[in-house]
């Protein structure tokens, strides 16, 4: 039997080499019939991407190994969203999973090296990281060469082409692309994933599909006050339970609204919340996601509007400054937004929809606009309580 | 260019690259129009005069503009 939740070993002290060893096993090798055979179970189990995109695991591959051996596996750890804790305690609490994950990853696509990103900041997961590097190699385990790069603090720290760029010495801000399945161009492929996702390739691994645990990483923040998020916690619930599910099991009772996905997420009254799925696939039919698995509570008798607001200027603030409809645009948006204007917010993201360089003034836009919906169906229900009393 | 290819065109904006100088306005102002800032904006679903679309990408100073037809 395996107690094989990524759950309950977040929640466990830190995994060393030996404590590893003794729960999950050593790593198969991957390379071969074995690396089809995992590359099989990814599609089946249909592991999507945990950083936030959901983009297909098994799919994501495909062009890399199109382009033949040689390349880049990069552990992206660099979270960027204030909304998300997860994959620093997946780093500090189960690091050999998740380099058994990137060296199953390096195998199937036949990487030749590893790259560990992390935020400056992220000195407890990068120790982490570190040590489990260090266990392995007195060991005699042999791992590909890693090395490990910083990223400065920031929103967009971990967006996968800021990392390519900042991976190949440039400046780390997303850069454009015409072929979004290539990111690397016409180099050798650099194929950044999540902590959370190599977790769970490192998982499968072990436990096969048929044991691997069907099951996502929340990060809960229970309060919320002018963009800043208290009181976080790592959460773990299977694909089948709702929202609700999760509010019951860890006490959540006096939420006005949710942020489901973050900052780029979008608002929801508590209670209606409380039913929605937590399964990526079921989300995505209704057009919403878990973003990078985050809930973020605004408790009762606390404000909408000035919440959106105060998140819309801080993302405004994160903008790499590249690009001319983001740079105006999102300042624009959190001032309508401070003075109520619903209207302008509307127009103006109407404007600037689709025209970012990268996906952060779309996100952005999802948020506010969702803040908007959620405020007037609220003003609709109002009023129609009143008429028909 | 052969006529029946002209509704698969599409045209790709590097808002990374642009500048906001407002060139590609001028030069195709049937497709291409200027937001509050001064950046451009798409006016069109579909490209209505490929050949200014074409004059305006390769005008850019910046080379921000691609004209792609959709077998890119
Ligand atoms: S859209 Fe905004 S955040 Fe994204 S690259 Fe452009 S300026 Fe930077
Ligand atoms: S001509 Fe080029 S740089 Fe100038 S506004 Fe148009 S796309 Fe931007």
């Amino acid at each position: 039997m395996f107690v094989s939740h990524l759950g309950q070993a977040v929640h466990a002290q830190r995994f060393d080499y030996a404590a590893h060893i003794d729960h999950w096993g050593s790593r198969p090798m991957r390379r071969g019939r074995a690396g089809t055979e995992l590359h099989r179970e990814v599609a089946e189990v249909g592991l999507t991407g945990c950083g936030g995109s959901h983009f297909p695991i098994a799919k994501k591959w495909g062009p890399v190994l199109a382009a033949g051996p040689g390349g880049t596996v990069v552990i992206n750890g660099a979270e960027g969203e204030p909304g998300s804790v997860k994959d620093a305690v997946v780093m500090q609490t189960q690091p050999h999973l998740v380099l058994d994950g990137a060296m199953n990853v390096a195998e199937i696509i036949g990487a030749r090296d590893i790259i560990i990103w992390l935020e400056e900041s992220a000195h407890a997961s990068a120790d982490s990281m570190g040590k489990a590097i260090a266990e392995r190699q007195h060991s005699g385990d042999p791992l590909l060469p890693i090395t490990m790069m910083w990223a400065p603090s920031g929103y967009l720290s971990g967006e996968s082409t800021a990392v390519i760029a900042g991976v190949r010495g440039e400046p780390v801000a997303p850069t454009h692309t015409l072929d979004r399945a290539r990111p690397w161009g016409h180099d050798l492929p650099i194929l950044v994933h999540n902590v959370e996702t190599l977790a769970r390739v490192g998982m499968l691994g072990h436990t096969g599909a048929g044991e691997y645990p069907r099951t996502v990483l929340i990060t809960l923040s229970l309060s919320i006050e002018e963009g800043v998020l208290t009181d976080r916690r790592v959460v773990e619930a299977g694909v089948s339970d709702t929202i609700g599910d999760v509010f019951d099991r860890h006490g959540v009772d006096a939420a006005s609204w949710i942020l489901l996905g973050g900052f780029a997420g979008t608002w929801h009254q508590a209670d209606q919340a409380r039913l929605l799925p937590l399964a990526p696939d079921l989300l995505r039919n209704n057009g919403l996601s878990l973003g990078a698995g985050i809930v973020i509570v605004v408790p009762r008798g606390r404000e909408l509007l000035p919440q959106a607001a105060a998140i819309a200027h801080i993302m405004a603030g994160e903008s790499a400054g590249q690009c001319g409809p983001c740079v105006f645009g999102l300042p624009a948006v959190a001032k309508a937004l401070d003075r109520g204007r619903l209207g302008d917010v509307m127009d103006l993201s109407m404007m600037i929809k689709g025209r970012g360089g990268c996906g952060l003034p779309d996100g952005v836009l999802r948020m506010v606009e969702s803040a908007v919906d959620v405020l007037q169906e609220k003003v609709g229900a109002d009023d129609g309580g009143v008429s028909h009393g | 260019m052969v006529e029946c290819h002209m509704d698969e065109l599409t045209v790709d904006i590097n808002m990374i690259a642009c500048s906001g100088v407002g060139l590609c306005a001028h030069l195709a102002p049937e497709d291409i129009g200027l937001d509050a800032w001064g950046f451009p904006i798409l006016l069109n679903g579909k490209i209505h005069s490929p050949d200014q679309v074409r004059r305006a990408a390769s005008s850019c100073p910046r080379r921000a503009l691609s004209v792609l037809t959709s077998s890119d």
